[in-house]
């Protein structure tokens, strides 16, 4: 059986609601808290495993929040959901963890288990996900395939995507997960599942392809993604995924 | 590398070895368990390989020892760390197959005097060969496989890994390896049997 940690909330919404019904590396219990006195309080009474709050909240700022929370209780873990989190004001603090909203039930469980088991204070962990759930990220909410997500996480601007693609910039904004792009798009998606595999991050993944390479005569993999060659490269990781002797 | 033309014939006289002994490939688990082929020799001529041109033969590709198969799947893992030293590693897992080959007719192309009568060098064996098959350029190795390929009766080739001159690799011909040659994955457990030529199935004997 997993283990149950209490979580203290803040006004759950529905998304945070349904935490308690996802099955991960760990089980939660929410406890709410209705404002921002009672949650002080809960952390210093009740003494929950963990809290959780949404950084953008009515009435007080996440971050004021978070600086009150660790003044009442210094040791105790804060997960903190964020679409656009401040990151450099909380860096160095080895017990807050910040997920991007909207959020992945599986993913916060993930994070708590970290942040419980402080795995959180490892720098080389802090982009650990596991190889399905990066891959997943690159979805739209149709389940195709999002080319600004691609964009995103090959590091490189939409207008040279779409170049790649073949595929008017406008039209790529516009519908960023267009049936008609999705057959290109997947080799990118390739690419991105072997190298997160091959060596565990999104960083590692960036190096490799801005490293210089011996089977391409120490030129970039990136240059020939750029150059159009996706799905060769594509190839050229899956090779290395079957351990094909080279 | 000598004229494509003159090849056939250095390919003839060239002496071939037998070859008995347990190879190895480190592939990705989900990957494995996901087809569980572990013989899968189609690959190689869909995508292209260092000896396989795109729409080339079916071919399987085994490292000789443990350590030249962790060369080889560590690729990726090995270009990002001489770039970035302060890397943190998060590996995921594999499976180690043990494949045991045994051949009659083998082409050893780690012999330096069959490279002398090729007119080739371990660096030309070993250097980029991608780069070549993506921009369509020369590569001296497919050329090679080529001819070896078409002599119609050499079954494999030994040749060195681009991961460590100490290291070798074979590519063995699917469709030329009949018994009592065969190419085998060692598991006590069943569960990844797979054998070039396949078993057959077991006929009940009728009158």
């Amino acid at each position: 059986m997993n283990e149950r940690l209490n979580v203290a909330v803040l006004d759950p919404d529905a998304c945070l609601a349904q935490l308690d019904k996802t099955k991960g590396p760990v089980e939660l219990t929410l406890v709410p808290s209705a404002s921002a006195e009672d949650l002080l309080n809960s952390v210093i009474v009740d003494e929950p495993d963990i809290i959780l709050l949404d950084f953008e909240m009515p009435g007080i700022s996440g971050l004021e929040l978070t600086k009150r929370l660790r003044a009442a209780n210094p040791g105790i873990p804060i997960l903190l959901l964020s679409a656009n989190p401040d990151w450099s004001i909380l860096e160095g603090d080895p017990l807050i963890e910040i997920v991007r909203s909207p959020i992945d039930p599986k993913e916060v469980l993930l994070r708590i288990s970290r942040l419980i088991h402080g795995l959180a204070q490892d720098e080389a962990s802090r982009d650990f996900r596991l190889p399905n759930m990066v891959v997943d990220e690159l979805r739209a909410d149709s389940g195709r395939i999002d080319a600004k997500k691609v964009a995103e996480m090959f590091d490189m601007s939409i207008p040279v995507l779409a170049k790649i693609i073949d595929v008017g910039e406008p039209a790529l904004y516009k519908t960023p997960d267009a049936r008609s792009v999705q057959t290109k798009l997947l080799d990118f998606e390739r690419i991105a599942w072997g190298l997160l595999k091959l060596t565990g991050s999104i960083r590692g993944m960036r190096i490799w392809l801005n490293a210089q390479n011996v089977e391409l005569d120490n030129e970039l993999p990136i240059n020939y993604i750029k150059d159009g060659h996706v799905e060769d490269i594509a190839a050229m990781v899956e090779d290395a995924l079957l351990g094909h002797p080279s | 590398m000598r004229p494509e033309a003159d090849l056939p014939a250095i390919i003839d006289a060239l002496p071939l070895i037998n070859y008995s002994a347990p190879c190895y490939r480190i592939v990705d688990f989900a990957t494995l368990t996901g087809s569980m082929i572990p013989l899968y020799t189609l690959g190689p001529g869909k995508k292209g390989q260092r000896y396989t041109p795109k729409m080339g033969p079916n071919a399987l590709y085994v490292a000789e020892d443990v350590v030249t198969a962790q060369a080889e799947y560590h690729r990726v893992l090995r270009a990002v760390l001489v770039a970035d030293p302060t890397y943190h590693v998060i590996a995921n897992p594999t499976v180690q197959l043990t494949i045991q080959v045994n051949l009659e007719r083998v082409l050893d192309l780690t012999d330096k005097n069959i490279l002398t009568a090729l007119g080739t060098t371990v660096d030309e064996l070993t250097g980029p060969w991608r780069k070549q098959m993506i921009k369509k350029l020369f590569c001296p190795t497919q050329v090679l496989a080529n001819a070896v390929c078409a002599n119609g009766s050499i079954q494999a080739m030994r040749y060195p890994s681009a991961q460590g001159h100490d290291y070798s690799n074979l590519i063995i011909w699917e469709e030329r390896v009949q018994l009592p040659s065969f190419v085998q994955v060692r598991d006590t457990t069943g569960t990844l049997s797979a054998r070039i030529p396949p078993k057959r199935a077991y006929r009940r004997r009728t009158r």
